[in-house]
């Protein structure tokens, strides 16, 4: 009964967060890591939170694929897969909490960096530096997205590149963190049944859809407004949270 | 007014009006293509504050520049380094 219970729960978050994500733009991906760190096993929690964003980016790369600028994807890639092989031959796993934490910084990473920096994925060598940075928090928090727009956002390319180059990169870097949690992690290795991951797939979808309705009969303009508070608020209570649960372990 | 003396967000932000001033996309096409989980990067989200996009009410939600927006797009220089939109 309790893994039935876990299992409508995790469900329901699924579908919660999809529909959230379709209509704020943001943070769907981040509360949806969090509930899913709340109810399963961390390595757990890791895979099917990449499965739901893998099929949701997956999608989105393969509509744009003509768009993909591959230079700049090759070089997150590459970056990702160097850091699969450094936490593979390291075996690091986070923590609960220390995922929490990670968690919540990731949004106000963006603000800690130094403007001089001025990351941009057109730049030489920034694209393997955003799949390296972004890989890390992905493995230790699960999400990246805050810190992937700092690289993606003020690059040239035109909107449609910069739309299918990011949905290319996160779709690979979705699928680095299943294979390094389901297979290479050997002291905690995650699983999730294929028939669960389908289905929250599908709720994903269906989360999506749903928001959609909701955007064709939108009219309040103040609901748009206050959304990009939304994922400070998130990312302030997960290193709350985290910071808490350390504190008293 | 040029994008290259300005900030980042400043120069996306001219990006972003130059995009829906191209042609007409709707509400959902234009969260999917601005969308950011980066709060220094909100560059939807402000322009929606600062007034420079409005959105019909009916069905399809188109977006626009609105009046505020193209009196910015206006004062821009020649060619903004983020003006090539998509």
């Amino acid at each position: 009964m309790h893994t039935v219970l876990v299992f409508a729960a995790i469900a329901l978050a699924v579908l919660a967060t999809s529909f959230i994500s379709g209509i704020l733009g943001m943070a769907g991906g981040m509360i949806l890591m969090g509930l899913l760190l709340a109810l399963m096993p961390v390595p757990a929690a890791m895979m099917l939170h990449g499965v739901t964003q893998m099929a949701a980016n997956g999608w989105r790369a393969w509509l744009w694929r003509r768009e993909v600028d591959w230079r700049v994807f090759r070089g997150t890639a590459l970056g990702a897969l160097v850091v699969l092989a450094a936490f593979s031959l390291l075996q690091l796993a986070g923590s609960r909490p220390v995922a929490y934490l990670v968690l919540g910084i990731t949004p106000f990473a963006s603000y800690l960096l130094p403007e001089g920096l001025k990351l941009n994925v057109d730049r030489r060598g920034h694209s393997f530096a955003c799949g390296v940075v972004c890989t890390v928090l992905s493995l230790l928090s699960g999400v990246s997205g805050p810190l992937l727009d700092v690289f993606f956002l003020p690059s040239h390319m035109d909107r449609r590149g910069v739309v299918a180059t990011k949905a290319a990169s996160q779709t690979f870097g979705h699928l680095v963190k299943i294979v390094y949690f389901g297979v290479l992690l050997s002291t905690e290795r995650g699983s999730v049944e294929w028939w669960f991951a389908a289905a929250m797939v599908g709720l994903a979808v269906a989360g999506t859809s749903l928001s959609r309705r909701v955007l064709e009969s939108m009219t309040d303009r103040n609901f748009r407004v206050w959304t990009r508070r939304t994922v400070s608020v998130v990312g302030l209570f997960y290193l709350f949270n985290g910071a808490w649960v350390l504190a008293h372990a | 007014m040029q994008a290259t003396s300005r900030n980042p967000a400043d120069a996306l932000t001219l990006q972003l009006l130059e995009w829906i001033d191209e042609r007409p996309h709707t509400y959902a096409e234009a969260l999917d293509t601005w969308r950011t989980s980066c709060p220094r990067l909100s560059i939807w989200e402000d322009a929606c504050i600062e007034g420079l996009i409005d959105c019909d009410a009916g069905g399809g939600k188109i977006v626009r520049v609105s009046a505020k927006g193209r009196a910015v797009l206006g004062s821009r220089g020649s060619a903004a380094p983020g003006g090539r939109s998509g």
